[in-house]
């Protein structure tokens, strides 16, 4: 059930500051999906059917960070990692991703430079 | 005239080692002449030609299970370019093209990593579109001990 609440919790992001960089911020994101690539088959010897996040998109203050436009080879319970440059002030990132069942998800963290 | 004699002696003996000096440097030479031509590498991916630079790929070489193997890329456009398109391509899969990342304003430092899925061992590409429709990329073997495509558990 695509509750609201199940929609933010499905989505996790955690910014922490990079070790190589001082100047840039590690973001990751980890989504709780169970990426089925339709080539499984059940007990049954019935093909499990494919269900993948399709899209996904990242923003910092409104402006594209990137999209990704993802399939079947990405592992189940997807994990993103990327840097980003450190905002000047205190920003909001937000991530949002669409599956083929049309299931969507979104979650937002926000950025406090001290 | 005896100096004379003896100087040219010298000179005939010194002659056999200029003569083994020179290949030596002539291999320095193209020692350092190598980087440049692997840099002009090319290959060939799912029909795009792709130049062999800029792209440094970490990946396990081998893996026990082909559900979930974590590889994370670091691209180095060349100086002036910007990336418009980052794909991560896997060539025995039955959809070979696992990721495709669009950049934005944002994404300057061309770090990323997750986590994908293998059908079979092979040569795992990262490859990278720039601005002027070239296409840089790199790619790393791996060998699987078990495929993500026919578990039926």
């Amino acid at each position: 059930m695509a509750t609201l609440e199940n929609m933010i919790n499905r989505t996790r992001i955690t910014v922490s500051e990079s070790k190589q960089d001082a100047s840039l911020l590690d973001v990751k994101i980890l989504i709780a999906h169970v990426m089925e690539n339709g080539y499984r088959l059940n007990d049954d010897s019935q093909r499990i059917p494919a269900h993948i996040i399709t899209d996904l998109s990242v923003s910092l203050n409104s402006a594209v960070v990137f999209s990704l436009s993802i399939s079947t080879g990405i592992a189940a319970n997807p994990i993103f990692m990327f840097p980003i440059k450190k905002p000047e002030r205190p920003s909001k990132l937000a991530v949002a991703w669409i599956d083929d069942l049309g299931e969507k998800g979104f979650a937002t963290k926000e950025i406090f430079i001290q | 005239m005896n100096t004379n004699i003896l100087s040219l002696r010298r000179l005939l003996l010194k002659a056999p080692l200029v003569s083994l000096a020179l290949p030596l440097f002539s291999e320095i030479r193209f020692a350092q002449a190598q980087p440049s031509s692997v840099i002009d590498a090319k290959a060939e991916i799912l029909g795009i030609s792709v130049t062999l630079a800029g792209v440094k790929i970490i990946f396990p070489e081998l893996s026990d299970n082909g559900n979930s193997i974590p590889i994370s890329f670091t691209v180095n456009p060349p100086l002036g370019r910007s990336i418009n398109q980052i794909e991560i391509i896997a060539p025995g899969n039955p959809y070979p093209k696992l990721l495709k990342i669009n950049p934005g304003v944002h994404y300057l430092a061309y770090q990323f990593a997750t986590r994908i899925r293998l059908a079979t061992a092979q040569n795992v590409w990262v490859i990278a579109k720039l601005d002027n429709d070239q296409v840089i990329g790199a790619f790393a073997p791996t060998v699987l001990t078990s495929s993500s495509c026919w578990d039926g558990t």
